[in-house]
């Protein structure tokens, strides 16, 4: 607290600058498909040498920030996610969209991130130390357990067909097989071919999936109905504010906790979120049609994750995504070690830090304002001109990541998976859970095992583990409850029908 | 093209209103990168990160760490494999790029490259949570003993976990070895107290250890630490096993003579440079330059070595 | 005349049944534990296989019923699965084109490309509008972010 009154007494100029102009790049990174926030950061790593040190550290840090909300603008408006957490945003963004209130919805996403930015903001500052506690009780079982918590909310997003769902699913997890073996380093289903030792990237799964296939789909759409926009930006009034305060709370809840596990990166709180926030919501039959809500939830999700996930990287010194492990590196080039002794040792960088992580999220407000008419002109184009822009732009943007064409290729070939998914009416959501989630899955389920020699009561003997595997087990049992009900329903309604029509 | 990348740098410079520097000696190239397979802020990128920043002034060139981390090392070296030998393109060999290059048999291996030069080796530490039982390295090896081991690497197939492997060999104990997804995941593991021993470097533990929250319980380098020297070797406990985790530069096979020797050269005044000497004796790093021509047999040998290891033990064929 | 869902079910045990060959020749390390490389993969493929399964029996057993009308079920999804086809190729061709003509060509041809082959009349201006993002997507991408692009057969480096 004192470093943060110290800090704002001698507030320089420059730590202001730092932030804005930080948020202003990040925006720019996590706008464009397939620059992550950690490349987007990476990229100004190499500047910061000459910077001082909080100067730096803030630039770097409000770069997460604007990151984590430019993800969503592709998301909205093209239906391509910019960053993996900004995937669950495309379902209700994109809706919202098509149904010409683009202005509401970056609204949203951008009041929401905002929020998002100063609940996990107050998080770090408030509550650093016991999170940090928190954080280590999370063991194997446990990170298993919160896999299949994940994987569990497919049993709801599954439209109108479980089986289908699952099977969706199950090529998600499929995919996630693909590269080394997490345990013994041996390579799995890569056939020889060295681009896929290290896996295939969700990115790539995603922007295949969600944008390339709309894009294969639009291929034989007609072209007459020329949806116009509002070219403006629209914050939600009172009434839609105070509809928003629950799946706000929902996302920041998920997303300060995911910020706090290693490994984690904040896709998998946007989609818990999500389907918490459909979940408890009034009006669930909105969502996947445009909901305000299915925006607020995952945005205020993934920008609260950029924040709190710098509460194990500032306590331990462990990074628990690439971003923050990028953000390591900008504290160990000015030889700053993060760890306990951080905020002993250089408590002044850390005042610094939380001031500047402050203004980033004012400067969040301002500048995402600034930029959206030109957002908004620049996608209500005529057809052709736009999608031909998409598809260069995902080219590009994806090339960028390796300088790969073999990813390119990646993503062509989702692509296509994607439209056939279409066509034959399977959903994509379960598959994008369980390619995020397979790995996290697999590779602690087995070290569990590794650990208990395989026993399987270690699962019910860790208290995380135990806790999370019941409200899975909850869940499940719900969501089937509910659509058997809802079954046995429709039957009624039809057999009412049917002796009524006679 | 008219605009370089060092345009371009200098455009975002402007942009961030700081001074800085433009390197355009007689290098054949204005911006080196180097490969790493470490993910930013691991072991290697770090060591990297800190050695470009006088590296860099010293070639002439900008020089710009790359982190391709797939397959523990296999993409990194494929890339490098497939650069063109122009002096752009380099990768910072650990053990790792060996023991993937056998485990895993990927396209392009450890004898695609060439090894350049040499310049650290990293000590490996056995360490376990401040607040745990443990002692002494006899007392984790009596728990293995008696009931069951849990001892934790890295990654899969990574020097650290062949040394624990090695260790369970010299003691004749079966424990458990548990891999992670890198050095972050397994502190966490040891500091809650999954684990009742983790091997890692000396830098990456280096914020715990001062903080009090992790003890080290021995090292397995050849002699002791000058940094902790009470701490002592694996091999003086009465157990075989000493790892030697070099550090040094690779390149595309083909490079010409000149810019090995160019290098050479400055990688040996870089190393004399007082500032990075202060740096990496901070970093516990041990200074073991090797040069081009004796590094190829270096690799063989420790290659060679480690295959016939993992022969014995029935690990490849 | 085949419904949707028992087509969707082909695919799974078709996909279902591949994935569990190659599961079964996975090469297996000393180093692995109990469960192996293996273990999880063949537990998914045989899930998949049945789960395919299942929903081809349900597509079967609905058909009977008719609940769903078969007749004009894939009525004018080839000239859609065509026309998409298409727009695949032109992706493919850029593939093949990008590091032979270099990033800013690639670029500029493949949005003449797009816009044409979705409708837009080849003029003058498409040709411009094409120039001028192509030059735009490259000051992003390789003047502020420094991605090495490929630059191709017409550059002197």
């Amino acid at each position: 607290m004192d470093a943060i009154l110290t800090s704002l007494a001698n507030l320089e100029f420059y730590l202001v600058l730092a932030a804005v102009l930080g948020v202003a790049w990040g925006i720019v990174g996590g706008a464009l498909p397939g620059i992550s926030p950690s490349i987007t950061m990476a990229l100004l790593l190499p500047f910061t040498y000459a910077l001082e040190p909080s100067i730096a550290i803030v630039l770097l840090a409000s770069t997460y920030v604007g990151a984590e909300y430019g993800g969503s603008i592709p998301a909205i408006l093209i239906r391509t996610p910019g960053t993996n957490a900004a995937a669950a945003s495309v379902i209700d963004g994109y809706e919202m969209n098509k149904q010409g209130k683009a202005g509401l919805a970056l609204g949203i996403s951008l009041y929401s991130g905002v929020i998002g930015s100063l609940v996990g903001l107050s998080a770090l500052v408030l509550f650093s130390e016991p999170l940090a506690r928190l954080a280590l009780a999370f063991t194997p079982p446990a990170y298993f357990a919160l896999g299949i918590l994940g994987l569990s909310v497919i049993v709801s997003l599954s439209g109108e067909s479980l089986v289908k769902g699952l099977i969706a699913a199950l090529l998600g997890l499929m995919i996630s097989t693909i590269g080394t073996d997490p345990v013994s380093g041996i390579s799995r289903f890569t056939f020889g071919v060295s681009d896929l030792l290290s896996g295939i990237q969700p990115i790539l799964i995603m922007v295949g999936l969600f944008a390339m296939s709309e894009l294969l789909k639009q291929a034989s759409a007609q072209y007459e109905i020329r949806l116009k926009t509002i070219p403006r930006i629209q914050f939600p009034d009172n009434k839609l504010k105070k509809r928003l305060i629950l799946p706000q709370c929902i996302g920041a809840l998920f997303g300060g906790f995911e910020g706090l596990m290693p490994g984690a990166g904040g896709t998998i709180a946007s989609f818990m979120s999500y389907n918490e926030a459909k979940r408890w919501s009034k009006s669930k039959h909105e969502f996947g049609k445009g909901s305000p809500e299915g925006i607020a939830a995952p945005e205020t999700a993934n920008n609260t994750v950029a924040e709190t996930s710098l509460i194990p990287m500032l306590s331990f010194g462990i990074p628990g995504s690439n971003s923050t492990a990028i953000l390591l590196g900008g504290f160990l080039i000015h030889g700053l070690i993060p760890g306990p002794m951080l905020f002993a040792r250089s408590g002044d960088i850390v005042g610094d830090l939380y001031v500047g992580l402050f203004f980033a999220a004012i400067a969040l407000l301002f500048i995402g304002i600034a930029i959206m008419p030109a957002c908004i002109w620049l996608v209500n184009q005529p057809r052709p001109y736009l999608n031909a822009f998409i598809m260069v732009l995902i080219m590009s943007g994806i090339y960028s990541i390796n300088n790969s064409l073999f990813e390119l290729s990646v993503v062509l070939v989702a692509g296509i998976i994607g439209y056939f998914m279409r066509l034959l009416r399977f959903p994509f959501l379960p598959t994008v859970l369980g390619l995020v989630l397979g790995f996290m899955i697999e590779s602690n389920f087995r070290r569990s095992l590794l650990l208990s020699g395989d026993e399987l009561s270690i699962f019910f003997n860790d208290r995380i583990s135990l806790v999370l595997l019941s409200v899975a087990v909850l869940f499940i049992i719900g969501s089937l409850a509910k659509r058997f009900i809802g079954f046995l329903f429709t039957k009624l309604k039809s057999k009412f029908a049917e002796n009524t029509g006679r | 093209m008219i605009f370089t990348k060092q345009k371009a740098a200098i455009f975002l410079v402007l942009i961030l209103n700081l001074s800085f520097s433009i390197y355009a000696q007689d290098y054949p190239v204005d911006t080196i990168t180097i490969l790493t397979h470490s993910r930013p802020g691991g072991g290697s990128d770090v060591f990297l990160r800190e050695l470009s920043r006088y590296l860099g002034p010293e070639l002439g060139a900008n020089i710009i760490v790359k982190n391709v981390t797939g397959g523990s090392g296999a993409s990194a070296i494929a890339e490098l494999a497939r650069a063109k030998p122009d002096g752009s393109k380099f990768y910072a060999t650990t053990p790792t790029f060996i023991y993937t290059s056998l485990l895993s048999q990927p396209a392009y291996t450890y004898q695609d490259v060439d090894p350049l030069v040499n310049l650290f080796f990293d000590p490996e530490l056995i360490y376990t949570a401040a607040n745990s039982p443990f002692q002494t390295l006899e007392d984790v090896l009596n728990k293995a003993r008696s009931s069951r081991g849990l001892w934790g690497a890295a990654n899969p197939g990574s020097m650290e976990r062949q040394s624990l492997e090695q260790l369970k060999l010299a003691t004749g104990l079966n424990a458990a070895v548990i891999s992670h997804e890198g050095g972050g995941d397994l502190i966490i593991n040891v500091l809650n107290g999954t684990l009742d021993i983790g091997v890692g470097e000396a830098q990456e533990l280096q914020s715990q250890i001062e903080a009090g929250s992790l003890r080290i319980l021995a090292t397995l380098s050849d002699t002791r630490l000058a940094q902790f020297p009470e701490i002592p070797t694996v091999q003086e406990l009465g157990y075989e096993v000493v790892v030697r985790k070099f550090r040094g530069i690779a390149a595309p096979k083909g490079l010409a003579p000149e810019l090995i020797l160019r290098w050479e050269q400055a990688i040996q005044s870089v190393l004399e440079n007082p500032d990075y000497q202060a740096s990496y004796l901070a970093d516990n790093l041990r200074l073991n330059y090797i040069n081009h021509a004796d590094y190829q047999g270096f690799i063989d040998d420790f290659a060679l070595e480690t295959q016939s290891y993992l022969r014995r033990v029935g690990i490849i064929e | 005349m085949l419904s949707r869902d028992f087509v969707g079910g082909l695919v799974a045990i078709a996909l279902g049944s591949l994935y569990l060959i190659f599961s079964f020749r996975q090469r297996v390390s000393a180093l692995a534990d109990t469960i192996g490389p293996a273990g999880i993969p063949k537990v998914l493929g045989i899930l998949m296989l049945s789960l395919g399964i299942i929903l081809c029996a349900q597509a079967i057993f609905q058909t009977r019923k008719s609940v769903v009308p078969a007749a004009t079920e894939w009525d004018g999804e080839a000239r859609k699965i065509f026309r998409a086809f298409g727009l695949v190729v032109i992706g493919v061709i850029y593939i093949f084109m990008l590091t032979f003509l270099g990033y800013v060509l690639s670029i500029a041809l493949l949005l003449v490309a797009v816009a044409f082959y979705l409708g837009a009349a080849f003029n003058l201006r498409m040709i411009l509008i094409a120039a001028a993002g192509a030059v735009l997507l490259w000051t992003i991408f390789v003047i502020l972010l420094g991605v090495p692009m490929p630059a191709g057969i017409f550059s002197q480096g």
